[in-house]
């Protein structure tokens, strides 16, 4: 069954259909989430924060839009309205480089330690454009759907992102792992 | 795939493709100069196990809209009802003579029969006493004795109503069947 179907039956009140869709969006939704806040525990709050925002919000979805840049949007915007609340600066526009400040902390994930530190280290820009397709699997077409950037965009910072990541470990690799 | 058109590719910002993992997987060097990208598509977080459970418990918290319930009771009512009429009016019908007392009593005598009748006069007036009380001013129904001459209703609350509510359902269900009897303003 199709993500649109599943959100419509949510809406209506059916409990399968809900699960169904938390099964198959959770990880994308969870880990966007802590890609962004760099926190297990605030990913997890944001996470549910989206489920609710879907069954309070899920009218709105637009069914001539693909569903999962529109919902991956609804975890960007929730993440970081999450970063803004803990600022305390709430007046504070949340350039790149407030953000990172902000998710620096490097969660504990076990064989991908050595990524995720390499990944807290450069610009959110390009650590969530890699994330979306080169960890989750995004076309860029869908990633610049929920990054709000034309495909091209994509590619760029896939490119430059790359080249970072790459440059981090052949510095730090030896070190992280 | 060879290294050099791999190390393009990858610099030029090309999509992870099968051509491009199976090299990283395949070459020892390749994959040890762009460790950070195979980590990278290796390490994809996962949803902790509560997390399912805080959020499936939130499903059935949801807040329904204040008519829903009303509108619940309703349902259930006109179902039974038709029901009824199925199994030669084992169900009275007191709604139309006494609205006040229009309430789910006799329903649950037949509630778990089938509707699958075209709606009577009778169905009709049920349904349409439902609308009164569930929607208020949203619907108007002139009534010629017991049978309901005409209903007039916001087309666009309705549409939305819809999504939860069956009286709304049936509404647009009579309009199909006896379209004479509905208009939508």
């Amino acid at each position: 069954m199709r993500d649109e179907e599943l959100l419509q039956r949510s809406l209506q009140g059916d409990p399968d259909a809900f699960r169904a869709l938390y099964d198959r969006h959770a990880d994308s939704i969870y880990g966007y989430a802590r890609r962004i806040l760099g926190s297990e525990t605030a990913a997890e709050d944001v996470s549910q924060e989206v489920f609710m925002a879907l069954l309070r919000g899920g009218r709105t979805f637009d069914g001539s839009r693909a569903f999962r840049p529109w919902l991956l949007t609804l975890v960007r915007n929730k993440a970081i309205d999450h970063l803004r609340a803990r600022s305390k600066r709430p007046e504070t526009k949340l350039d790149g480089e407030v953000l990172d400040a902000l998710a620096e902390a490097v969660p504990d994930s076990g064989a991908g330690e050595a990524v995720e530190r390499a990944l807290a280290r450069i610009p959110l820009a390009y650590r969530e454009t890699l994330w979306l397709c080169d960890g989750l699997g995004l076309t860029y077409e869908e990633a610049g759907a929920t990054l709000g950037c034309d495909p091209g965009t994509v590619g760029s910072r896939i490119s430059r992102g790359r080249q970072m990541l790459r440059d981090y470990f052949s510095r730090n690799g030896h070190e992280v792992r | 795939m060879r290294c050099d058109d791999l190390r393009k590719a990858l610099e030029e910002g090309a999509p992870l493709d099968g051509a491009i993992r199976g090299h990283l997987d395949a070459c020892a060097a390749c994959g040890e100069e762009f460790a950070a990208i195979r980590a990278l598509t290796a390490s994809r977080p996962t949803a902790p196990p509560g997390l399912r459970d805080r959020v499936l418990a939130g499903f059935p918290a949801r807040r329904a809209p204040r008519w829903a319930g009303l509108a619940r009771a309703a349902a259930v009512l006109l179902v039974g009802l038709a029901a009824g009429f199925a199994a030669a009016w084992t169900v009275k019908a007191p709604a139309v003579v006494e609205r006040d007392r229009f309430v789910v009593k006799e329903v649950q005598v037949v509630q778990q029969a089938p509707l699958a009748m075209p709606m009577t006069d009778d169905d009709t007036s049920v349904l349409a006493i439902s609308l009164e009380r569930v929607y208020g001013k949203r619907v108007r129904v002139v009534f010629k004795g017991i049978q309901v001459e005409k209903i007039e209703a916001d087309k666009k609350v309705m549409e939305q109503a819809c999504q939860y509510c069956p009286v709304a359902r049936g509404l647009f269900r009579l309009a199909e069947e006896r379209p004479e009897l509905v208009t939508f303003r």
